[in-house]
């Protein structure tokens, strides 16, 4: 679609041109944003276009930054090249601290392009060679206007854009990628924090029904002699498993090499809740010194 | 002013991008959390009372000495201690006949003195014993089955004294554990 302000000046979106309708060789280049402006505005001709919806439509959706600079810029710049055509009219109209409009008297009429329509809004031909260069306002991409000014200052080529797009898809995705790796983490470290229990680490064994504990790190090769001797213990004193009871169990056998002449044996019984936290503990306490009255 | 040229910038980032700071912000929140947890697990809950139940034995060759007991734990203000106790003690001799039962209920303060916060070992020094009128326990039959400083006066015993959970402390001779009590709200 080609578009004709006041039967004077061909606006071709196409080709991001602006030209006098009977002088070929007036065509002026214009940037992406700029072509996107005018059309936002002849699409709400007679009707204030808001600034935020212009950032919107004419930047943000296409991952550029926007700023009030840039769009007064672009502004300016079309008006100037509108002016630079030969029309003195004012055509935009800034309504101040709220956005711009197409003056309702100003006439715009359509014809189809000799070209084919079907060239989307990121796929712009490129600029045609040996017309008037002149660029009507900058587009900055996102995270690199510092540095990309220059570039900038071209229009961008279809296959530019469409790179840039597909790039952009590739780092969303991965940032989501990333955020929700780091979510799931964050959400872990909270869980197991909460449902750490500091005795898990202690259990050794289950005897029947309940679950036996020791008050200190086991290494692997005594938790056989370990297991024997909580099993004697509690056998020898007739102490009963009863159910939501855990065993908690200390020799000092298991970690001596020699006979200290006094055999301790420790054993508490814990009544624990569905949560298994002890609410009641019995502590038997054994000293056998027979073997020390023995020497 | 420094505000208004960030502004536009800041409208202007999406949301995607917004998503990695917020998550790495709820990770450190997480960190901080997890590690406060871990400290705080650490510490005792010295409001907290601690009660269980004990029963302890020592044999001999020629006799054997028992005792059942509630005991109970209570951290006071100014490093004091208070550590009461309830049940029987009994004497047996070699044929493990009972010759001998005493009642046993008294209050022990103690001074403690945290001499190493990593092993979590103290010292406690029996200050003040009050022994109630029923009371009928002997040094010889305490001496068989507890601790000196729960008869004598003055006497300092070492205690490892630690958390066994979030729940329970676990009291500890430096040879063999002696009771598991568990943290009761005072009231």
């Amino acid at each position: 679609m080609i578009y004709v302000i006041e039967n004077k000046i061909v606006f071709n979106p196409e080709d991001n041109t602006l030209s006098l309708q009977d002088d070929i060789n007036s065509q002026v280049a214009i940037s992406n944003p700029a072509r996107r402006i005018l059309l936002l505005l002849i699409e709400h001709h007679g009707t204030v276009v808001q600034r935020d919806t212009i950032f919107k439509k004419v930047w943000d959706d296409f991952g550029l930054v926007s700023s009030n600079n840039n769009l007064n810029h672009c502004i300016s710049k079309l008006r100037k090249v509108i002016n630079t055509l030969g029309h003195s009219e004012e055509v935009i109209i800034t309504v101040p601290k709220v956005g711009f409009l197409l003056k309702k008297e100003i006439v715009i009429s359509t014809r189809e392009s000799p070209i084919s329509s079907s060239i989307t809004d990121h796929q712009v031909t490129p600029e045609p060679p040996g017309i008037n260069t002149e660029t009507v306002c900058l587009e900055k991409p996102l995270f690199s206007s510092l540095y990309q000014e220059k570039e900038a200052e071209l229009p961008s080529s279809p296959v530019k854009e469409t790179r840039k797009g597909a790039t952009r898809n590739h780092l969303n995705l991965l940032i989501s990628i990333f955020s929700f790796a780091l979510f799931l983490l964050a959400f872990a470290i909270i869980l197991r924090d909460h449902f750490y229990d500091p005795k898990d680490r202690l259990q050794i064994t289950m005897l029947g029904d309940c679950p036996l504990y020791s008050t200190s790190i086991i290494p692997a090769s005594q938790k056989p002699n370990f297991i024997h001797l909580a099993r004697h213990f509690i056998d020898k004193n007739k102490i009963k498993c009863n159910s939501g009871d855990i065993f908690i169990f200390q020799s000092e056998s298991v970690f001596s090499m020699i006979k200290t002449g006094a055999s301790r044996e420790f054993l508490a019984q814990c009544r624990v809740n569905k949560n298994n936290d002890a609410d009641a503990c019995l502590s038997v306490y054994i000293n056998n010194r027979k073997d020390n009255d023995k020497r | 002013m420094i505000k208004d040229k960030f502004r536009p910038l800041i409208r202007n980032i999406k949301l995607i991008y917004w998503l990695p700071a917020v998550a790495i912000f709820t990770l450190a929140f997480a960190l901080y959390i997890t590690n406060q947890m871990q400290e705080n697990r650490s510490l005792f809950p010295y409001s907290l009372a601690c009660r269980g139940d004990f029963l302890s034995e020592a044999q001999y060759d020629d006799k054997k000495a028992k005792v059942n007991t509630t005991i109970y734990f209570s951290f006071l203000n100014e490093n004091r201690m208070l550590v009461s106790l309830s049940g029987n003690a009994f004497l047996y001799d070699g044929q493990n006949k009972l010759i001998e039962k005493r009642i046993l209920l008294r209050n022990i303060y103690y001074d403690y003195v945290l001499e190493n916060k990593t092993l979590q070992t103290y010292t406690l020094t029996s200050r003040q014993i009050n022994v109630d009128s029923i009371d009928t326990m002997d040094q010889t039959l305490s001496s068989l089955v507890l601790m000196n400083s729960f008869y004598i006066s003055g006497h300092t015993d070492t205690l490892v004294m630690k958390k066994y959970d979030d729940h329970t402390m676990l009291i500890e001779t430096n040879q063999s554990p002696l009771v598991m009590c568990v943290f009761k709200p005072a009231r």
